[in-house]
């Protein structure tokens, strides 16, 4: 590489001005300064409240740009964060990033994949070596082989609510949106180096990807940025299709896991997706006590069902760049399932939300943004997915002067959007009485 | 992948060059180079990184050269390995092995 001597120059300018980035008081909330580079790449810089640096890359590689021959290349993505680059080789990557005692952790969803360093501020010239790597993977085919047994285990681990959450996805989208995050069983060993590198060609663009970082100067970041080279980057993200339907996967066991969703907000429409995120806090998202009631319509509804009690009901949100999902997810056993998926759908369809439970909504959204907002951990993954999704930062100020600004009407409104789109449903367990989205209509 | 396509013959071809490999003989069993490195430590995780065909290819090349010596014959002469045409498939391999090898001696040096 042609720049390499330019590139230690600028890093050690980084560590000498990492001592100097003075930390926030503990729970401030930060400000973000937001830098858009000449190729379009995002660079989102907030302070942070010890002096630890967290930088991470996010790259709009997540599993809704995978075709039907490279499903599962996300989830290996994610798996590559530990295994050799093409500069680097795996050994140095650990070794090194543990010597200076920092991190390196790898996230995604569906849209996102993100490396995340993270250091100590005078060390953050050794995390940004490594991170600056991850945009070039080997794939070598003896690493992926040698860590079959690591994907073996993450599938292993997947909970039954994350599972039915998968599939409610597959059932409403089909394609793009409706991939898992994690790699089917079937595409185990089935993904070669080749179309790997292929899937990260096209999708490690700089102008789908952001690097953000908290607790480094947005002027060094953005100096770092500049030196990334991505992959050029070609392909484009097919937008989303809602068709609704059924999703089931028949296992044994005397317990059903089922996710109800009907179409929900998209970022495109930041005023939707917070009504619906207000909905979503309004009738149910989990209990805000330990092993306490989930309030608000959805577990009042499961409460009403009788039998014996839902372990588990909660209301389902999710908003992604062209489209969002908003339902529940219900476990139960697997004989009365059928009457809390009724009463609960019934829920959903009324789309009825009182301004008592608007109220509250807003008040539980705030207090999960905000809690978001005040740790370091928390922050740099959300603005991370902003700044690759939205091209842009939300302040946590505008965030909730935004959400004061929901009226109970535009939250009657996307409740009235759920409540008439067609619904999907995605099922895991003993679907001896799950009914079908066509019963549900 | 293009780092990992082997080098075909010598890497400086001379007639003393190939009267040596001529004269070590186990290209009569129609064997390679590579297929008779001793088998240390990284020439087993070279092996063991080879792509599957080539992986196949070496065994069977092996496997005939068992063969032919427990008969005491060795192949006709067209079907010699010739000194161009000798495929060094194990070096970029064992290189990379070797490399990863000093890496962590170097690191365990100075750290």
């Amino acid at each position: 590489m042609a720049c390499n001597a330019n590139k230690t120059h600028l890093l050690r300018a980084i560590a000498k001005r990492g001592y100097a980035t003075c930390p926030r008081p503990v729970g401030d909330i930060s400000a973000v300064s937001v830098n858009v580079l000449e190729n379009k790449l995002v660079v989102a810089t907030a302070d942070a409240t010890v002096p630890v640096s967290r930088v991470s890359i996010v790259l709009g590689a997540g599993s809704r740009n995978e075709a039907y021959d490279t499903l599962g290349a996300s989830h290996l993505l994610r798996l590559a964060g530990g295994l050799s680059t093409q500069n680097s080789s795996a050994f140095a990557i650990a070794r090194n990033i543990q010597q200076v005692g920092g991190t390196l952790t790898t996230w995604g969803d569906r849209e996102v994949v993100g490396y995340t360093v993270e250091t100590t501020a005078d060390n953050v010239e050794t995390g940004l070596r490594y991170l600056q790597d991850l945009l070039q993977p080997a794939f070598k085919p003896w690493e992926l082989k040698d860590n079959a047994k690591t994907l073996h285990n993450q599938l292993d681990g997947v909970t039954r609510e994350q599972r039915a959450i998968e599939l409610v996805h597959k059932a409403a989208f089909r394609t793009g949106l409706g991939n898992s995050i994690y790699i089917p069983r079937f595409q185990l060993g089935n993904l070669s180096t080749e179309s790997l590198l292929h899937y990260v060609a096209n999708t490690f663009s700089a102008s789908r990807a952001a690097v953000v970082g908290v607790g480094i100067d947005n002027n060094t970041l953005s100096g770092f940025a500049q030196t990334l080279e991505f992959p050029s980057g070609g392909g484009k993200t097919a937008s989303a299709n809602y068709f609704g339907g059924d999703a089931r996967k028949d296992t044994t066991g005397q317990r059903a896991t089922v996710a109800v969703a009907g179409l929900g907000g998209s970022i495109a429409n930041p005023k939707e997706a917070l009504a619906f995120a207000v909905l979503e806090q309004a009738v149910g998202a989990g209990a805000a006590t330990k092993r306490g009631n989930s309030s608000g319509l959805f577990g009042e509804a499961a409460n009403s069902a009788g039998g014996s009690r839902p372990s588990s009901v909660r209301a389902l949100n999710t908003s992604y760049s062209d489209a969002g999902l908003f339902g529940f997810v219900v476990s139960s056993e697997a004989k009365d399932i059928g009457k809390t998926v009724e009463f609960l759908v019934r829920g959903l369809k009324s789309g009825s939300v009182s301004e008592k439970d608007v109220a509250r909504g807003k008040a539980l959204l705030k207090a999960r943004i905000i809690s978001k907002y005040s740790s370091d951990g928390g922050l740099i993954k959300e603005i991370g997915r902003q700044a690759a999704l939205s091209r842009n930062v939300l302040e946590a100020d505008t965030l909730i002067a935004a959400i004061d600004g929901i009226t109970q009407q535009q939250v009657q409104e996307a409740a009235k959007k759920v409540a008439g789109s067609k619904l999907s449903v995605g099922a895991i367990g003993n679907l001896e009485n799950v009914p079908y989205a066509s019963d549900l209509a | 992948m293009a780092s990992y396509i082997a080098r075909k013959g010598p890497s400086v071809f001379s007639k003393l060059g190939r009267w040596a490999y001529n004269m070590s003989r186990f290209n009569q069993y129609g064997l390679h180079r590579d297929d008779c490195l001793y088998e240390n430590e990284d020439v087993k995780e070279a092996i063991r990184r080879l792509p599957r065909k080539i992986y196949d290819e070496r065994n069977y090349r092996i496997m005939r050269a068992l063969h032919l010596s427990m008969t005491k014959t060795i192949l006709p002469k067209e079907q010699w390995t010739k000194y161009e045409e000798d495929v060094k498939y194990l070096e970029p391999y064992l290189n990379e092995v070797v490399k990863e090898r000093e890496e962590r001696e170097d690191w365990n040096k100075n750290h």
